[in-house]
């Protein structure tokens, strides 16, 4: 294998096609490579693991489209949907934090604290406590909350352009009055009430089925897919508005559809499982220090997220068995603390 | 990636804007302090006139006279004069520790609990109400303030390994990574029992209601130190805002002074939290509003945040009191929604309040 | 090869099955709160997934084979339900878990998440308890229509007999102390926030139903609000200025909630009137799930009325 003639500094090849070449950073391949099979490994496990009992001869019936009755059910319809949709939500979810934190350029610009989270909860919570805890309701109001909220941060923050740090401080002050209403509604409910809303605002995929997953599934996929085809703005961003705007970038547009995507994304992740804290946050982070990127990568930042949701998610319903837990406690915890020990590792490092 | 990176343009912008404020002499700054200091005044006052409970003026100054009885005289002298008491207390603790930490780890994002100091707080009493069946707030206060100082132990300790020390970003992703594990913790408890939800969700908002002065007096001293150890950081923080060399050169030792300011930060978060429970915004947007109007200068800020705080959190507690009669809102609550407004307008301006 | 006579003999087989089958599968259909519901005729392995379910249950002489999260301290039937595996943390429902247990009818409340009860559905019927709007202080018919379901009418009609009795023997034995006293209800929970329950709550059923008068002032206070209503200390003061008696909250074991019993030392507390008179008396658990709960109730009343009169 040739090297190049170019150090890096990093191990980067080049790899021939006939219509030319790409350059592959090994470290980033390698990351994304093992966290997808770490992620199908744990797919498998979510499949064979719960509480009602299935055998691996049972499984294989099944997965092979020739079992029946109630472990049919458990398999196909209840654990299956559930562990795709905690793959894809945690995709989506990485992707986003990725764009968010690549334009506000500032590791704490994430979703979740910019507010969009907590205008999901409003617009849930307002659904539940006034009116019914239907799914399809609950859905709409969150979508609706969340995307009214990134439409009032967005307008609020605009001011001849979006300054990132504008942003993130006017996402704060939403997030903060949103959360302030939130608790105000939790407080003045019924206790039942209460609860089942704060289960829905911990994050939850309890109970995800074919006929919720489906639809989501699409529309995350597709907005996955327009983020592949602005990436490429992305980091011409990120050398600064100057910069980006002398390589051609168009800095405002790019940033406006960038965002627009991030919104989307969140809103819709949001509204299927209820707000899932931290992901956003820590899987482009833990990506950049395990692949050492420059800039935010946005693919390592998906992988990661969809191992990071599918582990947390499979916690959730092993961990304190048969107690479940909702899954944003999980993935709060277990990024919280994988985000610590890779602080210590890279101190220990450099000491 | 940290903001005010000065190798961009906007960096650059940032710091030119930085050096200025609404006041451009000291004059005009204590003339300004004074202003609040009368607003403050003021809004004491109307914090003992009026609550959820309507009174006549005259009663009041009765009962204020030692003159009322019954229901009259508890409503002013037990639950509004504490209250009040209280309330610029947590007011002048959460602004300071603020003010504090955005100039320690200079974010202007930065708000006290990203030292995990309310995450501790919060776990520490989902324990003591889940295992010792804890319900009222003078117990909460005995486990919310040890575990506030734990978490921040824990917290500077991952944050300053390496040979680099506790440098800002270590102790802000080491305090938002144990604060998010402890959050998650904590919910997760309170998901497991509907006991301990119905309890932590009274505690969780924040609230100055049923803090008499046998919650706040045990914890007069820990406010006091907090004050006197974030006085004596002011002046080393000016000199470090100017850069790790400069800083260095000018005799400030960044080790200690961070140590100084983690500690201060700790007493008042800890201390105010285990009071009233975790009460938002107040430490993130005073600190904005005095660098707004004095500028950069550490001491001026601080003693601005001393008497803006009190205001901020008098004003949230009065209209909580009003807003729902014959209930009332929990003081917690109110922070965000009266101080976001003022904070999304200040940032609108066209000198952004960076640091 | 085809062996036809041994074809048809399974199918035979297999219908003859399936008609006995069909025939100790019997069903009827119910009418809830929410529609009906077609259950089994008589449902042997039930399962709930709110304590509010199990407790009338167990009052009734049933006991499920799964059951939602209860405390020892909220329940006085903790020796007979101990045992019986937690299926649920207040919300969330192990849906698996039910599965495993193989039940034939299940008991859900209406804020239980619509994808579970879809889910529990595949497992069994599902009979939803209003635990939420307008049917929460209608606690009697919470009862009713799960004594229905697991065909213990008889029973449910004997423990309600009793109730009433105990009731009119109450309003009998203390005519006189109740025709001169009035009552109002309130507790604390969470510092700084108490709550006063008015005659039209879960509890202010029970206690008028067995001749309490309530105080005008609470009734006035709070009604326009609903059954129970969120006052503050500066207000319980007024809502309570003209009750002669005043009961609080008190846990089954008898011991005081950590926050009520920090308001009972504070000095809105020692201004009540009826305070100062000495008249205040615990009274019980102020959210009934079933004739245990409201038995307590009377229990507590009672003794307090003991009190009133022995002085």
């Amino acid at each position: 294998m040739s090297g190049n003639p170019l150090d890096w500094g990093r191990p980067i090849r080049s790899v021939r096609f006939g219509w030319g070449s790409i350059r592959l950073d090994l470290r980033l391949v390698a990351t994304c490579l093992v966290a997808m099979l770490l992620t199908a490994l744990l797919l498998a496990l979510s499949l064979a693991l719960g509480d009602y009992p299935i055998y691996p001869d049972q499984l294989w019936t099944i997965l092979t489209g020739q079992g029946e009755g109630l472990a049919r059910t458990v398999v196909l319809d209840w654990r299956l949907p559930r562990a795709l949709m905690a793959l894809i939500c945690g995709a989506g979810l990485g992707v986003a934090g990725g764009i968010f934190q690549s334009i506000t350029r500032n590791p704490l610009g994430s979703p979740d604290v910019i507010g969009l989270s907590a205008g999901s909860y409003t617009g849930a919570l307002i659904v539940i406590i006034l009116w019914t805890s239907s799914y399809g309701a609950v859905t709409t109001g969150a979508l609706t909350g969340g995307l009214l909220s990134a439409a009032a941060i967005y307008f609020l923050a605009y001011r001849g352009g979006i300054l990132g740090f504008r942003l993130i401080v006017v996402g704060i002050a939403i997030s903060a009055m949103l959360s302030s209403v939130n608790m105000a509604l939790l407080l003045r409910s019924d206790s039942e009430i209460a609860l089942s809303a704060a289960v829905w605002g911990a994050g939850s995929l309890n109970g995800v089925g074919w006929d919720h997953a489906t639809p989501a599934a699409v529309i995350i996929c597709l907005l996955l897919a327009a983020v592949a085809f602005f990436a490429r703005d992305m980091h011409g961003i990120e050398l600064g508005d100057d910069a980006a705007k002398a390589l051609g970038v168009p800095v405002e547009r790019s940033r406006f559809l960038l965002i627009g995507l991030g919104v989307a994304l969140t809103a819709a992740i949001t509204a299927v499982a209820g707000p899932i804290a931290f992901i956003a946050l820590a899987a482009p982070q833990i990506a950049l220090r395990l692949s050492k990127s420059q800039g935010i990568a946005l693919f390592p930042a998906g992988c990661v997220g969809a191992l990071l949701l599918l582990a947390a998610d499979l916690l959730s319903q092993r961990l304190f068995a048969p107690r479940q837990w909702p899954v944003g406690i999980m993935t709060v915890s277990i990024g919280g603390l994988y985000l610590l020990w890779l602080l210590m590792q890279q101190a220990r490092k450099r000491s | 990636m940290a903001a005010g990176d000065i190798l961009t343009a906007e960096g650059q912008r940032e710091a030119e804007e930085r050096r200025s404020g609404l006041t451009a002499s000291n004059s005009q700054r204590a003339l300004g302090l004074l202003a609040a200091l009368a607003v403050l005044f003021l809004l004491v006052l109307l914090s003992i006139a009026v609550g959820s409970r309507p009174m006549p003026l005259n009663t009041v100054i009765e009962a204020l006279l030692g003159r009322a009885s019954g229901n009259d005289a508890v409503v002013v002298l037990n639950l509004r004069l504490p209250r009040t008491v209280s309330a610029m207390i947590t007011g002048l603790s959460l602004a300071l520790a603020g003010a504090l930490i955005q100039a320690l780890t200079r974010n202007p994002l930065a708000d006290p609990g990203v030292l995990g100091v309310n995450a501790g707080a919060a776990f520490a009493i989902v324990i003591g109400i889940s295992l010792f069946d804890l319900g009222a707030a003078y117990q909460y206060v005995w486990f919310a303030f040890p575990g506030a100082i734990l978490a921040t132990l824990v917290v500077y300790r991952i944050g300053s390994l390496g040979r680099a020390g506790a440098t800002p970003i270590q102790l802000t992703l080491a305090g938002i990574a144990l604060g998010a594990v402890l959050n998650g913790l904590a919910l997760g408890l309170t998901l497991l029992d509907p006991d301990v939800f119905d309890r932590m969700r009274g505690w969780n908002a924040g609230s100055l209601a049923g803090r008499g002065y046998e919650v706040i007096l045990p914890l007069l001293p820990i406010f006091a130190l907090g004050v006197l150890v974030a006085g004596l950081a002011a002046a080393p923080l000016n000199a470090a805002a100017l850069g790790e060399d400069l800083g260095a050169a000018l005799g400030v030792n960044l080790a200690h002074l961070r140590a100084l300011v983690v500690v201060a930060v700790t007493l008042l978060v800890g201390a105010a939290t285990a009071v009233a429970g975790p009460i938002g915004f107040v430490g993130l947007m005073v600190p904005h509003v005095a660098r707004w109007i004095v500028g950069p200068d550490q001491r001026w800020i601080m003693l601005y945040c001393l008497v803006l705080g009190p205001v901020l959190v008098v004003a949230a507690d009065i209209v909580g009191r009003l807003v729902v009669q014959p209930a009332e809102l929990p003081v917690g609550i109110v922070t965000a929604l009266l101080g976001a407004p003022v904070l999304i307008v200040l940032v609108r301006r066209r000198k952004a309040s960076a640091l | 090869m085809h062996i036809p006579s041994l074809r048809s003999a399974v199918y035979g087989l297999a219908a003859a099955l399936l008609l006995t089958g069909s025939v100790m599968a019997q069903t009827r259909t119910i009418e809830t709160t929410f529609g009906p519901v077609e259950i089994p005729e008589n449902p042997q392995r039930i399962i709930t997934t709110h304590y509010i379910a199990t407790q009338p249950l167990v009052e009734l002489g049933v006991l499920p084979v799964g059951q939602g999260r209860i405390d020892e301290a909220n329940t006085p039937f903790w020796d007979q339900i101990s045992d019986i595996p937690f299926i649920s943390e207040g919300v969330e429902i192990n849906v698996e878990q039910v599965a495993a247990l193989q039940p034939d009818l299940i008991f859900s409340i209406n804020l239980a998440d619509e994808q579970q009860l879809a889910q529990l559905r595949e497992i069994a019927p599902v009979i939803v308890i209003g635990i939420r709007g307008a049917d929460r202080s209608n606690w009697q018919n919470r009862v009713h229509q799960i004594a229905d379901a697991v065909n213990k009418l008889p029973e449910y009609e004997e423990l309600e007999t009793q109730l009433a009795a105990r009731q009119q023997q109450i309003k009998t034995d203390y005519a006189d102390v109740l025709a001169n006293e009035n009552f109002s209800v309130f507790s604390v929970w969470t510092p700084g926030q108490p709550v006063v329950f008015t005659s039209e709550s879960m509890s202010g059923k029970i206690l008028t139903g067995a001749g309490a008068q309530y105080a005008p002032a609470s009734e006035a206070l709070a009604l326009p609000e609903g059954a129970d209503v969120n006052l503050s200390e500066e207000t319980l003061g007024d809502a309570l200025v003209d009750s002669k008696n005043v009961l609080y909250n008190i846990n089954l074991d008898g011991s005081d909630n950590p926050a009520t019993a920090e308001f009972k030392q504070s000095a809105v507390y020692e201004a009540i009137p009826a305070v100062a008179a000495g008249r205040s008396f615990p009274i019980g658990k102020l959210t009934i799930a079933g004739f245990a709960d409201a038995n307590f109730i009377l229990d507590n009343f009672e003794k307090a009325l003991a009190n009133i009169s022995g002085k």
